[in-house]
């Protein structure tokens, strides 16, 4: 049973929702109704999504596990180690608070989330926290017990939000990854003159096609060749690449569906690890 | 005589610096001309009536927002200008930071009111499951915004939307990866007939000619692509003028940061072939 109702599950999943994706899409304008395969995919893509999710909770409790098992062990990155759980835990924890604005307890809320300023209609701000603005009132929690009020939108001139999860993002993560990401032309210029060799005949044909692609990319390109990077540029990319890819494309979709239909039929079993 | 490999690569990385802060600080900048490419994307958009609904979705982060952010934002204004009507949704988790801000800044130009011209829905976990769902049903995949929190059917915009995404004239994705238009093509374009264009970093761009011009209407091709787009939209939009310019200015640098590729392409195979006629001989 062990291995009987995994693939069960499998294949009755797998063919719901193959035979769902080429059941009409329910279309009012056309009198077409939602069907009941479309009912069952809905289902079982909602239950992908949780899964997903899920899958994320599980990836930070085995990051954790990971790390502090190695912090404890003195691994030699331990530092970076501790930087990373930090910074998780911090990032989780101002996150989560943000989110929970309306029911988090008044001192945890207080240091842990930055009031939003709200400029009132007759000038004056009051400070506090925004939990719903709708047309006719805005919901908020405000000094001095942070109960939850309403006032009506009419008293609201504008709400400035202040976030430490945004702050963080964009004085820390964004340039960061930015940073991660541009690094990338110093290693390719330094990988063009240390690896790219004309070795073979495919090597010459990939570095010409290469050299092409990027003169035919920037302006410079046509001044530099007297107009030819851009013509060269467009054959290659609209002919040789265009026919190259959708070859790549169908086998690769070929084995996909092939792959797919062993998985659906039960043939294909690597994925309970036999 | 030194060989590339046993070379110093510092002096590669001082001279890449060297031409990209240089000539950046230079702030000289270089025009392109149109590709039939950005030419379709952006007939694509003029050709929608007004009122038509487009599902934007931002599938970035900021490791790409260099190459992605101009043409995401002058997206939003050409859609803006056209008094088409925005839903925005995000597949990657870093990416609703970039679209608040771009809509916090861009919609109030435009006056455009939240939930009727324009509605954040904010990131869908998932990936293709996730792209899945939005076509197969997009209130059961967002039962409430991600601004105000509140339920589906208190947005005109998505009251108009309904159930599944029979009401999006276009899907626009601005794409840095997985999951990005290549997931979206079966998932919504295929499945549901929804028209897509697209903008992605340059890695990305070559599959998509595989795609153009059935499965992809028009794509734009990393910064060159959004320099060409912003070109044509920014004729008629003050606000963009200075992106388009700070684009022009980069296309400069990223043309001297490929002919330094070249180059030592060129002289890595010099020194190369040099050397193995020497040790030959």
């Amino acid at each position: 049973m062990k291995r009987e109702i995994p693939i069960l599950l499998t294949v009755i999943c797998g063919l719901l929702v193959t035979l769902a994706y080429f059941a009409p899409a329910p279309d009012p304008a056309r009198g077409i109704e939602p069907s009941a395969w479309q009912a069952v995919n809905s289902e079982l893509l909602d239950w992908a999504t949780i899964l997903v999710a899920v899958g994320f909770l599980l990836g930070i409790a085995n990051l954790v596990r990971i790390n502090l098992k190695q912090i404890a062990a003195k691994h030699p990155d331990t530092p970076y180690k501790v930087v990373l759980l930090l910074s998780m835990g911090l990032f989780l924890l101002f996150g989560m608070a943000e989110m929970h604005v309306k029911w988090l307890w008044t001192p945890l809320l207080t240091h842990l989330v930055p009031s939003d300023s709200i400029e009132r209609a007759d000038g004056t701000r009051i400070e506090g926290y925004v939990l719903e603005r709708g047309d006719k009132e805005v919901t908020l929690r405000t000094a001095p017990d942070y109960a939850v009020t309403k006032v009506p939108a009419d008293s609201v001139k504008s709400i400035t939000k202040r976030s430490l999860k945004i702050w963080i993002y964009d004085k820390f993560f964004a340039p960061l990854q930015a940073t991660m990401f541009s690094l990338l032309a110093f290693y390719i210029a330094s990988a063009a003159f240390r690896a790219f060799r004309a070795r073979s005949v495919e090597a010459t044909l990939l570095l010409a096609a290469g050299a092409i692609v990027m003169l035919g990319q920037v302006p410079l390109g046509d001044e530099l060749t007297f107009g030819l990077a851009t013509p060269m540029h467009a054959f290659l990319m609209g002919n040789v690449v265009k026919a190259g890819q959708r070859a790549i494309i169908i086998g690769a979709s070929l084995g996909v569906l092939a792959t797919g239909l062993r998985i659906v039929l039960g043939l294909e079993r690597s994925y309970l690890s036999e | 005589m030194a060989t590339p490999r046993s070379f110093d690569r510092r002096w590669i990385f001082l001279a890449m610096g060297v031409v990209v802060v240089g000539l950046y600080a230079a702030g000289i900048r270089a025009p392109l001309p149109n590709s039939r490419y950005v030419e379709s994307f952006h007939k694509t958009i003029e050709d929608l009536p007004a009122g038509s609904i487009v599902l934007l979705s931002a599938d970035f982060d900021p490791a790409s927002a260099a190459e992605l952010e101009p043409m995401y934002k002058a997206v939003i204004h050409h859609l803006f200008q056209r008094n088409l009507r925005i839903v925005n949704v995000a597949t990657w988790p870093a990416a609703p930071p970039f679209t608040r801000d771009a809509f916090s800044r861009i919609a109030p130009q435009y006056h455009k009111q939240y939930g009727v011209d324009w509605v954040e829905l904010g990131f869908l976990v998932g990936d293709d499951v996730a792209l899945g769902s939005i076509g197969q049903s997009l209130r059961s995949a967002y039962p409430t915004d991600t601004l105000n929190h509140s339920a589906y059917d208190s947005f005109p915009l998505l009251r108009a939307v309904g159930d599944s995404c029979q009401g999006i004239a276009l899907l626009v994705t601005i794409s840095a990866g997985f999951p990005g238009v290549l997931e979206w093509i079966p998932q919504l374009g295929s499945r549901y007939g929804v028209p897509i264009i697209t903008g992605t970093t340059a890695v990305q761009t070559p599959p998509l000619f595989a795609y153009y011009p059935n499965q992809i209407k028009g794509f734009l091709g990393a910064a060159t692509g959004a320099t060409q787009y912003l070109q044509m939209v920014a004729e008629n939009t003050p606000e963009l003028q200075p992106t388009r310019d700070e684009n022009q200015k980069r296309m400069l640098v990223q043309s001297w940061a490929h002919m330094l590729i070249i180059g030592l392409i060129v002289v890595g195979n010099v020194i190369y072939f040099t050397g193995r006629r020497k040790a030959q001989a």
